[in-house]
């Protein structure tokens, strides 16, 4: 009896271990297929990396062919390169081109930068240029700049192209220091700047503020460049940085509570919802309208729907929403103060990074900045886009030309049969 | 006679004329089909700007429409003239310039068609769209600018068609040649001359024809509908 109880017992871890080792046999395959079928993704993937790491060897290879063979050259003195001085820059060329890359660098620092002094950057970087289908090898140590154009192209394209590299390089230059004004308007203030474009975008901005600049408001102008924004903690300067958390929640609470001032100033209640109505990050967390996002999606609706104006203010500062006119816009005040400055500007605008946008734009035009805000208003009106203010003349000049051929049809050689 | 001309250049060009009125009707709709406001949305700034940079993909298309209109009109004007070696219009009892300026007239008159077409539709695009602050449309100035540039396009192939065939081939082979082997000879003088090194002879002769006082101003410059 005890057997007929103890065997079945007995049986029953038997079949528990066999079906344990099945199982385990199972999953042992299993287990093998998927590590095989790994091996072979990884094996996959770095097969396909094989092409790129033989274009990279291929081009280091050459690099290496090229490099000496300028060393060859250069110690057989065989010279095919040469290097010349412009302003603050050091041009290499080849040795056929050095003159044509002086005339050039010449004439494009005379005509936008002749009122530097002295940039840093400028003084460090060495541009290489060749405006040549047959590229000589021309090795640089780092902070160089390749300047290189195909023959077919016009030289007024290679001037652009070369005031682009320096403007570059200046731009560089405004953001090493770090100060305020490079933060105010990131960008280069020597880049070419389509005025036309400005006023178009100003114009359409739908702000107060910025219809106010345009009717004649310096002020309004200053306010919606941001000049009198309260800046972030976060993108305070270095020596701001080294705060105790209670100091930092007292500067963002300061921060919040001057930007919701800001934006009362640069937008009507209308406008502040239609910002939010319209901000795609706040539609999506009203779509999302749960958990974390609640409190979000329910001030979106107190803000669209509600029209509490509160509402759509503490939801635009959360989002970040800064002053109507962005850097795009800024470059182009602290392009206009650096030609007022005249010589010396783009030292005096770098000079302070401490300084606020307001102090250093001054300080680098040597105007008040309600005088430098009225001249570049009165720049961006005189480029308003003429879309068709100019019809009557150029009609005019239509018909002319249409008469002339005209004629030219009555006059035309003489038919003949056959 | 003029009506006669009229009713043939029509009769001819008519299938063609119908289909670029369609075009010409067309066009501005296309322009603003996915611009404006959604219902229920407020305009947006960034929308008013985004508006004027959607309405700058399709200003090509507008001079590029009135050359072809233009070009249609004139060589279809000659067609038959050219078939028949001119006998119908030499055996007419009118001196040559009258028979050309009237045919030239009949031109004119069917070019106005497209030119309303546009203007048709410059309107409806304008009316069905809801323009932010600071944002107008300028319907009526882009359909004169169009009917400007058809008649002008118009006047010079039909000033070439009214020519001999010879004359036309002669024309076109000057124009292609002057500038394929002008820029062949303006490289060939800049390895001695540095001037031809700064200055592109053709470049400059092509931009100044695109440019006032040049005859191809009209082609150039805004052709927006909507803008500031």
């Amino acid at each position: 009896m005890l057997l007929a109880i103890a065997l079945p017992a007995m049986a029953k871890p038997a079949e528990a271990r066999a079906q344990q080792r099945k199982v385990a046999s199972v999953t042992q395959e299993q287990s093998r297929e998927s590590t095989a079928r790994m091996v072979a993704d990884l094996r996959a993937r770095l097969d396909s990396l094989a092409p790129l790491l033989n274009e990279a060897e291929e081009r280091l290879r050459q690099r290496e062919i090229r490099d000496q063979r300028a060393a060859r050259d250069a110690a057989a003195g065989i010279a095919t390169v040469d290097t010349v001085r412009v302003a603050l820059m050091t041009i290499i060329a080849p040795i056929e081109q050095i003159e044509l890359a002086e005339e050039l660098f010449t004439e494009v620092w005379t005509e936008y930068y002749s009122n530097i002094e002295a940039s840093n950057l400028l003084e460090q970087t060495v541009y290489t240029f060749q405006w040549s289908d047959d590229r000589v090898p021309i090795h640089v140590e780092d902070g160089s700049n390749h300047l290189t154009f195909d023959r077919w192209m016009r030289r007024s394209r290679v001037a652009t192209g070369v005031r682009e590299a320096i403007a570059k390089t200046l731009e560089f230059d405004l953001k090493s220091t770090s100060s305020r004004v490079s933060y105010w308007a990131f960008g280069s203030p020597y880049r070419e700047h389509d005025y036309r474009d400005t006023y178009r975008f100003i114009a359409t901005t739908r702000a107060r503020v910025t219809r106010n600049c345009l009717a004649g408001d310096a002020a309004a102008c200053g306010s919606a460049l941001g000049l009198d924004a309260p800046v972030t903690p976060s993108f305070g300067l270095r020596s701001e940085r080294d705060r105790s958390p209670d100091e930092w929640r007292a500067l963002e609470e300061e921060y919040r509570a001057r930007q919701a001032e800001s934006l009362a100033a640069w937008y009507t209640p209308e406008e502040r919802r239609a910002l939010v109505a319209g901000n795609h990050m706040l539609v999506d967390l009203w779509n999302r309208s749960s958990g974390a996002n609640a409190r979000w999606a329910a001030r979106w609706g107190d803000c669209v729907e509600e029209h509490v104006t509160d509402a759509c203010d503490a939801l635009l500062v959360e989002v970040g929403g800064g002053a109507p006119l962005p850097g795009q816009i800024r470059e182009t005040v602290v392009a206009y103060a650096l030609e007022r400055g005249g010589r010396g500007a783009w030292s005096r605008l770098l000079d302070d990074p401490e300084a606020s946008p307001i102090e250093a734009l001054e300080y680098a035009s040597a105007l008040p900045i309600d005088e430098l805000l009225t001249g570049w208003r009165a720049l961006i009106i005189s480029n308003r886009p003429e879309t068709y203010s100019a019809m009557v003349p150029r009609g005019a000049l239509a018909v002319l030309w249409f008469l002339f051929f005209s004629f030219l049809a009555t006059r035309s050689t003489r038919w003949r049969l056959g | 006679m003029y009506k006669s001309m009229l009713f043939l250049h029509w009769k001819q060009i008519r299938p063609a004329l119908a289909l670029t009125v369609v075009a010409a009707f067309a066009l501005p709709l296309l322009m603003v089909s996915n611009l404006g406001t959604p219902p229920g949305m407020d305009a947006m700034s960034l929308e008013a700007y985004r508006i004027v940079g959607g309405v700058e993909e399709w200003l090509y298309f507008f001079p590029l429409l009135a050359l072809a209109i233009g070009v249609t009109l004139a060589l279809s004007s000659w067609n038959w003239d050219h078939q028949l070696n001119h006998v119908y219009a030499l055996s007419l009892p009118v001196t040559r310039w009258e028979y050309t300026l009237q045919k030239l007239l009949a031109g004119m008159t069917l070019a106005l068609i497209p030119a309303a077409g546009l203007w048709l539709g410059a309107h409806l695009a304008a009316a069905s769209i809801e323009l932010p602050e600071g944002l107008h449309a300028y319907p009526n100035e882009l359909a004169v600018r169009f009917s400007f540039a058809i008649l002008l396009s118009y006047a010079v192939l039909f000033s070439m068609a009214a020519g001999t065939t010879k004359t036309t081939v002669k024309i076109l082979g000057t124009v292609l040649g002057l500038v394929f082997f002008g820029v062949m000879a303006n490289d060939y003088l800049a390895t001695y001359y540095p001037y031809f090194d700064r200055v592109q002879i053709v470049v400059e002769v092509f931009e100044w024809m695109m440019q006032a006082p040049g005859p191809f101003e009209v082609f150039t410059g805004n052709w927006s509908l909507i803008d500031v």
